[in-house]
């Protein structure tokens, strides 16, 4: 019944409504803000940026549709306007072709790891240690929002798809990818981070 | 009934874990993974995996100013 003259003025319900959106998905876009910007001012810059797009479309936003979606979609065009330089950019970055699992692989393979007891609980407790977020933010674009939309934010394949407006086949190109970037540098941090503690991981060799 | 390989698993894990196979096929990984202890192994380290990014990388809080801002910007006419 309020919808039917979408074109007019906000009324004070909608923007009881908007509000309530804000309220509810501001801390969460601005964290994955934080993740795609790495820096504070610019990730406000682009969350306000997002909401004030989203508020000027608001009136084409349908009740009972995916309301998350539909902000990030709002939220990654902002991104990608801003701070990617074209929405085309090469998909090969660098060679980094190394294997799905490579964390798991390298762990596995490391005798160092090896020798005591739990490899995977050890190499896990170095990256809790280490610094994630950094490793995160050195994954390059187009990977790194993929990362971010599927692992933090939750968002199925189909969902990102839409969000970024890609298909489906390339939502999962980049995702792998990106996770297989993460891996490597997950690793190196956690190993760093494991040395700094002041032992190597062959310290403490069990029998 | 039928058996899939440890390869066939490695290569369906992230799609599994990520909730985009279908029924047959996730209940199939579901009964390999249950029973592998290799493949249990790798599952439970990529599922542990994510949860450390989650909780390592989530949990940010919109500083209050942006929240100020952004209302009175709301406030503002349109167009």
């Amino acid at each position: 019944m309020s919808r039917e003259h979408p074109q007019v003025a906000a009324t004070g319900e909608d923007r009881e409504r908007f509000e309530a959106l804000v309220t509810e998905h501001i801390d969460r876009m601005y964290g994955a803000a934080l993740r795609l910007t790495r820096n504070r001012t610019s990730a406000e810059d682009l969350v306000q940026e997002a909401f004030m797009r989203a508020w000027r479309s608001f009136h084409t936003f349908q009740d009972g549709t995916n309301a998350r979606a539909w902000l990030y979609r709002i939220l990654m065009n902002a991104y990608i306007d801003t701070y990617r330089r074209s929405k085309r950019e090469p998909e090969t970055v660098e060679d980094d072709d190394v294997g799905e699992f490579y964390l798991y692989a390298k762990v596995r393979e490391s005798d160092d790891y090896r020798r005591q007891g739990d490899p995977e609980e050890i190499l896990l407790s170095q990256i809790m240690d280490a610094d994630v977020k950094t490793a995160l933010e050195q994954v390059p674009e187009p990977f790194r929002a993929a990362v971010i939309l599927a692992d933090l934010e939750e968002f199925s394949y189909k969902e990102i798809a839409e969000i970024l407006d890609i298909p489906i086949g390339t939502v999962m190109s980049r995702l792998y990818r990106g996770r297989r970037h993460l891996q490597r540098l997950l690793w190196d941090y956690a190993r760093r981070a494991g040395y700094t503690d002041g032992e190597r991981p062959s310290a403490q060799p069990r029998t | 009934m039928s058996h899939i390989d440890c390869d066939k698993v490695l290569e369906q894990l992230w799609s599994y874990l990520d909730g985009e196979v279908d029924e047959a096929a996730a209940g199939e990984l579901e009964e390999h993974i249950e029973h592998c202890l290799d493949c249990r192994d790798h599952a439970g380290f990529e599922r542990r995996l994510r949860e450390v990014l989650r909780q390592k990388c989530l949990g940010e809080r919109a500083p209050t100013e942006l929240r100020t801002a952004l209302m009175r910007l709301l406030d503002k006419p349109q167009q």
